[in-house]
């Protein structure tokens, strides 16, 4: 049989564990890991909210909150967390870092019983992401502020933690990144492109030990606060790399491994909350491109409300992309690709879920080109703000006063295309495995050709954005 | 438990204790005052703020920024202040203690 290769080139079940130094397993298993990271960024978070409360320079990227937020976390996540680390991000978080206090009543030792809370378990209607994907949509409608305004910063990160606190004292566990949080549901989706996996070494040992500990939690360690079965995780998705089933398996049977990038998408099966989740997040791209980094300064303008009837037409525009047009497009290609395949007994859902996941690496890499542009431009904002956190005339580390620099101006647009090309390869790539998995023997290449011809309509959609 | 006491502490010192830090060097007994003013061009709305209230006798600094393409100046003349030339993207900063207060004129 035919080795299976990502891109032709890599095997996809090639895996390196990092966990086998011992170092590495030993730094995993302890307590104060990721604890320490996940202070330093609380940290960081609550000088974020104080500059960001006091306004600071008007124009926004002057400001630490605005410049350290908008400019640097969201385009190291996009960039490089995301694509490559899967939900890195989600391990050091701040956000629920006085809620799980409360839930747990300890910072990093373990307590058996919940401390506060009432910890509920999430209604079984609402397990899924179609609640994270209407918050995720109600906070790109405010984007034109919160991005640019110190203030508007305070309040929307100020209500996450709020959001947060208060979720984790009402429902169980990490409820409140499963279902709620707004930045959550992107990174489970992309972070099964991700070049790192935490999953279980040898399945034997799982399956005799009755007790599983990496649910239930022993004295080492509290079961899994992402309420996902560790002893047989199979994709990225759920998975917030928070290391607790490092230390709660007595046999050590836990892993990371590098891995080929994308394997997951190949062995996921879509949800359509999933599916439009993919199509959510490459609808926003698609708006926040041509509204923060195309040559239409008006449409900035109208994100901000000028005039508030600019304003509703921009969001009504996103609504409609995202909701619906690309899922039009996209269901378009899926009964051609039914009907052309000749394999007339498959599900039509089926095809339409399963072959949304080829908008994920292209989706991933126009998200990671847009960062680009916002990274390269504004990045020696970062570079001030450092010097003079809480803006009051400090020079810390001398850089407060340098002026705007561009970096590297004259990149940006085909660093931005190479990215999305390379998007665009893992996409038809997915898509084609996909397709042989999803149609029987000579009809998958057929069925392949019209999902083949969306997403190259797509991306070249983005590449023409992009290079105007 | 004398981890628990130590993540504890940390947890306190680096989040309540910056919003400390930070409160304590806002005090006005701590600190000159900052202004912070962004240069534009006419058509952008010139300056931003449009206003400037100093305080007799209290030290203050201003930081103009001009984030425009062509160079500005910055003057009170009726404090005898001018910054000379701010060229494009550069920041310029002014530290004096005006001898009477109230609001200034600029240009």
């Amino acid at each position: 049989m035919r080795e299976d290769r990502i891109l032709g080139i890599i095997p996809s079940d090639w895996r390196f564990e990092l966990t086998k130094f011992s170092y590495v397993r030993a730094f995993l298993k302890s307590r104060w890991i990721p604890f320490v990271f996940i202070l330093l960024n609380a940290s960081f978070l609550t000088l974020i909210l104080y500059s960001s409360f006091r306004g600071g320079f008007s124009a926004g990227n002057y400001n630490f909150g605005v410049s350290m937020t908008w400019v640097l976390w969201w385009s190291v996540l996009m960039i490089l967390m995301v694509p490559f680390f899967s939900r890195l991000w989600c391990s050091i978080c701040p956000f629920p870092l006085f809620g799980e206090w409360l839930q747990r009543g300890r910072l990093i030792t373990v307590r058996e019983s919940p401390f506060l809370g009432l910890n509920k378990p999430w209604p079984k209607g609402l397990r899924n992401m179609w609640l994270m994907n209407g918050v995720f949509l109600s906070v790109t409608f405010l984007a034109g502020l919160f991005t640019v305004r110190p203030f508007e910063t305070f309040l929307i990160l100020g209500l996450m933690f709020i959001a947060a606190t208060i979720s984790m004292l009402v429902w169980q566990r990490r409820t409140f990144c499963l279902y709620i949080c707004p930045v959550s549901g992107f990174q489970g989706l992309y972070s099964n492109l991700a070049i790192i996996e935490i999953r279980r070494k040898d399945p034997e040992i799982c399956k005799n030990h009755k007790t599983k500990t990496c649910f239930s939690g022993n004295r080492d360690g509290y079961g899994c606060p992402w309420m996902i079965t560790p002893y047989d995780i199979r994709d990225n998705t759920n998975c917030g790399l928070c290391l607790e089933c490092f230390k709660t398996c007595p046999f050590d049977n836990m892993a990371i491994y590098l891995r080929p990038p994308g394997v997951d998408l190949l062995n996921k099966d879509m949800g359509m909350d999933e599916a439009w989740k993919a199509f959510i997040m490459l609808g926003t791209f698609f708006t926040f491109y041509e509204s923060f980094q195309s040559p239409h300064g008006f449409l900035k303008d109208w994100f901000r409300g000028e005039p508030l009837s600019g304003y509703f037409i921009l969001i009504l525009v996103h609504l409609f992309l995202s909701l619906i047009l690309l899922p039009l497009l996209h269901l378009t290609a899926s009964y051609l690709s039914k009907v052309i395949s000749g394999d007339r007994d498959k599900n039509l859902r089926r095809i339409f879920a399963n072959t949304s996941i080829m908008l994920v690496p292209v989706g991933s890499a126009a998200w990671a080109a847009f960062s680009l542009g916002i990274i390269m431009p504004n990045g020696s904002y970062v570079i001030q703000v450092i010097s003079d956190p809480f803006g009051l005339g400090w020079n810390l580390l001398g850089t407060s006063d340098i002026p705007w620099r561009p970096c590297l101006s004259g990149l940006i647009h085909p660093l931005q295309s190479l990215i999305v090309t390379i998007g665009f390869i893992f996409s038809i790539d997915t898509g084609y495995r996909i397709s042989q998995k999803t149609f029987s023997g000579d009809s998958a290449a057929k069925g392949f050709i019209p999902l083949a011809i969306y997403n190259s309509l797509i991306t070249m959609i983005i590449l023409i954005l992009i290079t105007i | 438990m004398i981890k628990e006491i130590i993540a504890t502490f940390l947890v306190i010192l680096l989040t309540a204790g910056i919003i400390i830090i930070g409160i304590m060097y806002e005090h006005p007994s701590n600190k000159a005052e900052v202004i912070d003013l962004i240069a534009r061009a006419p058509e952008n709305a010139n300056w931003h703020p449009s206003r400037i209230m100093l305080k007799k006798g209290r030290m203050v600094r201003i930081r103009i920024r001009n984030i425009e393409t062509v160079t500005h100046g910055f003057a009170i003349p009726s404090l005898g202040i001018a910054s000379g030339d701010i060229r494009a993207g550069e920041v310029k900063v002014i530290e004096f203690t005006p001898d009477k207060e109230g609001e200034f004129d600029f240009l």
